[in-house]
């Protein structure tokens, strides 16, 4: 019936389809496909067919927002296979990353990552914590209630709701408490922020005459020595500050000194930007330890001057 | 999704009108009416060839005839009309090469699958059409899964991907059409539980 046979055709429609996703497309692309479109209607059909799977495919945008499935790859993907194993035997109560025995009481275990380095530990309960560039964490679970003590960094919490346990996440005199959630808490130096992916979680500022503040998913909370604001962030905005996860760094119109600080969070190396390209907006999704890259494409895109004195790279206009 | 059924409406007007159908509308009815039969009309063929491997083709011939009778007219339903079509051409095979066996055929009414059961074959319900993109995804090979997840969860451009997996545009556009190749099989084909 037709000369060839249908994987060679749906193979080259998918070429067609491909090509035109891609960022060589042009005029006379669209002419050569509108030409082999019109050789036969065995071309049409798989053009149609192709082109419907791959619009019907921005569906996967979907798996983006689910934090408990990054996990999954964060686990496959960070682990050595030594603790993977550990874990699944689950022969320990907690896996640690760097467990010291820097410790205030006997029950207390700290965790900490390096400057770039990023760890997954998984509770006896199947709780998840996982620990974010340059964070030094410390957890007790042998009383009533579970504790955690952000001493700083950034950690993602996946909490097996418990409400005989609590599970509390303690940064300075604020305190995060678990209702059954997923949520992420960040401390820097002068600042914290609480973002609440799914469930609830009870926020106290730690501060006279302030009742705790409950917050439920899409809630950001920031505070700083003096004060507290709270704002909503869509899912997708939430998911992509969850990047880091899996090694990334999203940006959505970031100015380029926050992308800047971003990335300097996670390498030696650190990036200045001057005054005159503080405000650029940055829009792409980079690999947290590639400074690299993203030197090269902001280069690229706003013509700016990279220049390298010793640790430290200077971006100007 | 929107456009679908826009499209849709104005088909449904131009037939009113008793002319011929433009492409556009065509197409857009074939993408909504037949493509989602794919997966009945695959497991038709399967059966009824002795040579599986000929189903792809034939499935492909099947919407080469449907889509040329609907540019002249719209079948409605679409079902019956599209098993008709195969019908038609696995008795054309058993005709000239014998490789069809008969009783097969002639159980096109008794699998019932010809009536027009609307609901039965529609788009699968979003949740599980991406529980069939993740599967499909899952099962690429590395890079080329690698390639499509950049492009579609994490909105890379081709040249950008180029440049995160250290491979060339052209590199990029074979893997993402072998995904696209991959993913249409998976969404109205083979992939596709019944």
């Amino acid at each position: 019936m037709s000369d060839r046979n249908a994987k060679e055709i749906r193979a080259e429609a998918a070429d067609w389809i491909s090509r035109r996703d891609g960022d060589g497309w042009n005029e006379a692309a669209q002419t050569e496909l509108d030409a082999w479109l019109a050789q036969s209607h065995a071309h049409v059909v798989a053009f149609l067919r192709a082109e419907a799977a791959w619009g019907r495919a921005d569906k996967l945008v979907a798996l983006k927002p689910q934090a408990s499935r990054r996990f999954a790859e964060t686990l496959k993907d960070a682990w050595p296979t030594a603790l993977r194993a550990v874990a699944a035997a689950a022969v320990i109560a907690v896996v640690g990353v760097a467990a010291s025995t820097y410790l205030t009481t006997s029950n207390e275990k700290t965790y900490t990552t390096p400057v770039g380095g990023r760890e997954t530990i998984t509770l006896v309960d199947g709780s998840q914590i996982a620990l974010n560039t340059d964070t030094t964490l410390r957890m007790d679970l042998s009383g009533r209630e579970r504790k955690v003590w952000l001493d700083k960094g950034e950690a993602y919490f996946h909490v097996t709701h418990n409400a005989q346990r609590p599970f509390r996440v303690f940064a300075g005199n604020r305190t995060v408490t678990d209702l059954g959630t997923r949520f992420s808490v960040r401390r820097d130096s002068e600042r914290f922020e609480v973002a609440v992916m799914e469930g609830k979680v009870a926020f106290d500022p730690g501060r006279e005459q302030e009742k705790p503040i409950a917050l439920l998913p899409g809630d950001v909370v920031v505070a700083t020595a003096t004060k507290v604001s709270l704002t909503k962030k869509p899912s997708r905005a939430l998911a992509e500050s969850l990047g880091w996860q899996r090694g990334l760094l999203i940006f959505d119109n970031t100015t380029l000194a926050d992308a800047a600080a971003e990335f300097n969070r996670y390498n030696g190396e650190k990036l200045i930007v001057a005054k005159s390209a503080a405000h650029l907006p940055v829009v792409g999704t980079f690999r947290a330890n590639d400074v690299e890259a993203f030197a090269r494409v902001t280069k690229e895109v706003f013509g700016l001057r990279f220049e390298r004195h010793g640790a430290q790279i200077v971006i100007a206009r | 999704m929107a456009e679908t059924v826009e499209t849709g409406r104005e088909g449904a007007g131009a037939r009113l009108a008793g002319d011929d159908m433009t492409a556009s509308d065509v197409h857009a009815w074939f993408v909504r009416e037949v493509l989602p039969l794919e997966a009945a009309l695959m497991h038709f063929l399967r059966h009824s060839l002795r040579n599986k491997n000929e189903a792809e083709d034939l499935c492909q011939d099947v919407y080469v005839r449907v889509y040329q009778a609907a540019l002249k007219k719209i079948p409605d339903p679409a079902k019956p009309f599209l098993f008709t079509v195969a019908r038609n051409l696995l008795l054309n095979r058993v005709r000239h090469e014998a490789i069809v066996s008969i009783e097969a055929v002639a159980d096109l009414e008794a699998l019932n699958i010809a009536k027009d059961e609307p609901g039965a074959d529609r788009w699968v319900i979003a949740r599980e059409e991406l529980r069939l993109l993740e599967t499909a995804l899952s099962r690429l090979p590395r890079r080329c899964r690698q390639a499509v997840t950049l492009r579609k969860i994490e909105g890379l451009s081709h040249r950008e991907i180029a440049l995160r997996m250290g491979i060339s545009e052209k590199t990029v556009d074979r893997h993402i059409s072998d995904g696209v190749n991959a993913l249409a099989d998976a969404m109205f084909g083979e992939g596709r539980s019944r």
